[in-house]
């Protein structure tokens, strides 16, 4: 009995702990819980990806591009962003608390196409005010030689195309000064490299501290890069004039980078180059995300949206929170009143689940989603179903006779059996809906289980040292305490033996175990001493597991 | 209460061929209107939510004055002539309204959430944004809701089968399987009967029940496994019998602990908690009368065909 208080203690005390720790985590209230999008408004959007020629990329090519869309998305401000995978092919991009919906849909769905031209070989027309004037130049006095048919294609381009077989036009956004039409013009295809050569690109200082953009190109990306830097520095060092290359993405001129002949005779070799300029921070960022999104190595089809608005989240968190403090209320006013004593610190033990399981949900730190407060909810039933599995098998033990003592536990004992069975199927499938099912139905699968372990803890464990700890006292050896009536002591004790097989009735009173009986001192008032007590050969057979 | 206290000693196992034929009528009745309502596929026989069609759900809140008809208008003036229109709980001091179309582009949203805002003003939101929420759904995406959910309800049923197999026996785990196949089948009944809507949320509360509806099986199951050695001279159903009386009170407790939070969440929760309440709610409701009246009677049923508790049964005169 000793060894058994001291474990009770120990229990109670890491119990103790763990609310310590869960406060820490709760408190202040609300401030360090992660709301989802559903209760805190924001966008969500589901992307199918696939690899351009239609296949399913890669789990490689989707961590490459969740890592691109996180960047994108951090040049959105958003702090709690979500990009994840889900499914075979699906990447979920989740943006909560966000404003400017439209900027954010454009920039994260963008499918950009990214392309470096050679300006000294391959621009055919421009810096033009219009896009006529670049038609124009190019139909009139093309910078490089056209090929034979280029008219139609120019007309093409005239009539508002961006592309055509050979051609395409650029158009760069007017940002010099008070210049604000943009400047365009007109490049033959195919370019000279594509955003497939780049591996990262990030904003960087160069040794004068200011802002730059460092690239880091594939090995096959860095050659090409190699061969076209070194035919600029070639043609610079004939002119006397740095030559330049045009970074495009989707048509737009993001950089005209010039590679200077002096310092790079042989232009940029190797897996990395930089671009120095006038930047602030943020057009350098900007320009790095820029290439980075043209690396995309896949695919984006939007397949599904959600845009969620800050008063329809806070509404449905208000309700859930009214839900939830219902729900726990009644289960704690229904504990109370039927299990008496065993209620109360079924009670408490509930309360505990509740916190532990809040704190647990903020340290994680799990994201809190309407299914996933579903879950909670639910939950909170699970645990309660724990302990009136224990506390009925208890007050059965007490019926047929048991000290209340030895029937707290004989009750864990069996009971715990029941509960183990019954909570390893809930949590079999919520570990196969974790698995298969999609995001929201996730969440609440995740909370289940848990669920499920925490209340494990709190309603077995937890109850359990407390129950021990205080059937040391004398008081707590009455059955009234748990509900039962003295009289249904007789009552069941009597019918629970019928139909079973004769039984014979021994003289001695008791549980048939005498250090039992000298536990109660006090009790014996309330169960008479001449009842019936249960036959110890009988009692063997109880703790007889296995079924024939 | 005297009736209250019959429940104590009903003979349950000797009416199970009344209990098959109740379950059975409530689960013809539902897979009739799966029927009727899928028009020959009972697949198509539900009210399947946005998740599952491809389209757009726009929810907002006008702060002018408007009507589901003035919506309507509106809505159809952008070339949306087949929208649904439904005027839905207020919030945010305005009229709410959830409109329901074909898929549209951002561009088409854009168009539309100005027009409305010319017409009634979007309510503005605490945080400086307004009152527009949004779903768009793709085809691919519905369908793949669909297959990744008859995928895990088939894996969690395989599971369950082995599981009490491997703790119980198989005869067990034929009477917990079937004991699941008519949940479902009152729940997705049930859905189609009252042409609530299904969603992903629905699909993962009726996984939930294929758990947790086990929960009062496993304790009436749980006690027949340890009183069957101590009352092995008796028929196997009046053992099963006595499991169940003595488990009662414990299984009611268990169901009402779990449905007390679920008619919380129905009574007080927001449209998706209610969803997901509802099917919950029918099925932990389903579950605890399987597990007396469908689980055990087909338990019993395969234990009575052994020799030895046929032999019992016979000399009770329970069976011919």
């Amino acid at each position: 009995m000793k060894h058994h208080k001291q474990r009770n203690i120990l229990i109670l005390l890491v119990v103790a702990a763990l609310l310590v720790v869960s406060a820490f985590y709760i408190y202040p209230f609300g401030k360090k819980t992660h709301l989802g999008l559903d209760l805190q408004g924001g966008l969500e959007i589901v992307y199918k990806a696939a690899l351009p020629n239609g296949t399913v990329p890669s789990r490689d090519q989707l961590d490459q591009t969740i890592g691109i869309i996180n960047r994108r998305v951090n040049g959105l401000g958003v702090s709690e962003a979500a990009v994840q995978v889900q499914g075979a092919d699906q990447i979920s991009v989740a943006l909560p608390g966000i404003k400017n919906v439209d900027q954010a849909v454009r920039t994260v769905g963008q499918t950009a196409q990214l392309q470096f031209f050679n300006d000294g070989k391959q621009r055919v027309a421009g810096p033009e005010d219009s896009l006529a004037a670049a038609v124009k130049t190019a139909e009139t006095a093309p910078l490089i030689p056209l090929p034979k048919g280029a008219k139609t294609e120019l007309d093409k381009l005239a009539k508002g195309e961006t592309s055509t077989e050979y051609l395409t036009v650029v158009a760069q956004p007017g940002k010099y000064g008070n210049n604000t039409t943009p400047l365009y013009f007109i490049y033959t295809l195919p370019p000279a490299m594509t955003g497939s050569a780049i591996a990262k690109s990030s904003q960087n200082f160069d040794q004068r501290s200011r802002p730059n953009v460092l690239i880091d190109f594939t090995s096959k990306g860095g050659k090409q890069f190699g061969q076209v830097t070194r035919d600029l520095a070639t043609t610079g060092q004939i002119t006397g004039v740095n030559q330049s290359f045009a970074i495009v993405l989707d048509n737009q001129m993001e950089s005209d980078p010039i590679v200077d002949y002096k310092q790079n005779p042989d232009g940029i070799q190797g897996t990395s180059a930089e671009i120095t300029g006038n930047f602030t921070i943020q057009e350098a960022k900007d320009l790095a995300l820029v290439i980075n999104t043209g690396a995309l190595p896949v695919t984006l089809h939007q397949i599904e949206s959600q845009e969620v608005s800050a008063t329809l989240g806070k509404d449905s968190l208000h309700q859930a929170l009214i839900a939830g403090i219902a729900g726990l209320g009644l289960i704690l006013l229904y504990m109370i009143f039927y299990y008496r004593f065993l209620g109360l610190v079924a009670d408490i033990a509930l309360i505990i689940y509740g916190v532990l399981l809040f704190g647990l949900f903020n340290a994680i730190p799990v994201t809190l989603t309407l299914p996933g407060i579903a879950g909670m909810i639910l939950t909170i039933g699970v645990a309660a179903d724990a302990n009136v599995v224990i506390f009925e098998r208890i007050k059965e033990e007490v019926r047929r006779g048991r000290t209340v003592r030895s029937a707290v536990n004989s009750g864990y004992a069996r009971g715990f059996r029941t509960i183990l069975d019954a909570n390893v199927l809930t949590l079999l499938t919520a570990a196969v809906i974790f698995e298969f099912a999609s995001a929201q139905p996730k969440g609440f699968a995740f909370t289940l289980i848990l669920g499920v372990l925490v209340s494990m803890f709190t309603a077995v464990v937890a109850t359990r040292a407390l129950l021990g700890l205080l059937s040391d006292f004398s008081f707590f050896n009455r059955p009234a305490f748990m509900g039962v009536k003295a009289a249904d002591i007789h009552a069941l004790a009597d019918d629970g033996d019928a139909g079973r097989r004769p039984r014979r009735r021994p003289v001695a009173p008791g549980d048939g175990r005498p250090a039992a009986a000298s536990d109660i001192a006090g009790v014996t008032s309330t169960t008479s001493p001449s009842r019936p007590a249960r036959p110890a050969k009988r009692r063997t057979s109880t703790a007889r597991k296995k079924k024939k | 209460m005297a009736w209250f206290r019959k429940i104590y000693s009903f003979d349950y196992m000797g009416h199970k061929y009344l209990w098959f034929t109740l379950s059975g009528t409530v689960i013809a009745i539902g897979l009739l209107s799966m029927f009727v309502r899928g028009g020959g596929n009972p697949a198509k026989g539900f009210n399947y939510g946005l998740e599952f069609k491809s389209g757009t759900r726009i929810e907002t809140t006008f702060v002018k004055p408007a009507t589901t008809a003035g919506v309507r208008a509106v809505v159809a003036g952008q070339g949306y002539a087949d929208a649904v229109i439904q005027q839905v709980q207020s919030r945010n001091g305005g009229t709410t309204f959830q409109i329901s179309t074909t898929t549209l582009s951002a561009d088409q949203q854009l168009a539309l959430q100005k027009a409305l805002n010319e017409r009634y003003t979007i309510a503005p939101t605490t945080n400086g944004g307004i009152d527009w929420n949004i779903n768009t759904v793709g085809a691919t995406f519905s369908r793949e809701v669909i297959t990744s959910s008859y995928k895990a309800i088939g894996i969690a049923l395989v599971l369950i089968l082995i599981y009490i197999s491997l703790r119980f026996s198989w005869k067990f785990a034929v009477g917990a399987i079937v004991a699941e196949f008519h949940d479902l089948f009152v729940v997705i009944g049930i859905y189609s009967l009252t042409g609530r809507v299904v969603t992903t949320d629905t699909i993962a509360a009726v996984l939930t029940i294929l758990g947790y509806s086990l929960y009062d099986t496993v304790i009436v199951f749980d006690r027949i496994r340890e009183n069957a050695p101590k009352m092995s001279r008796v028929p196997y159903g009046d053992m099963v019998n006595r499991s169940i009386w003595e488990t009662l009170t414990r299984s009611m407790n268990t169901t009402l602990m779990t449905l007390i939070p679920v008619v919380c969440l129905l009574l007080f929760g927001g449209s998706t908690l209610k969803d997901f309440a509802f099917a919950l709610l029918v099925g932990v409701a389903s579950g605890a009368y399987s597990s007396i009246f469908v689980a055990s009677p087909v338990l019993t049923l395969l234990k009575e065909r052994e020799p030895k508790y046929r032999k019992l049964a016979l000399k009770a005169g329970e069976v011919s």
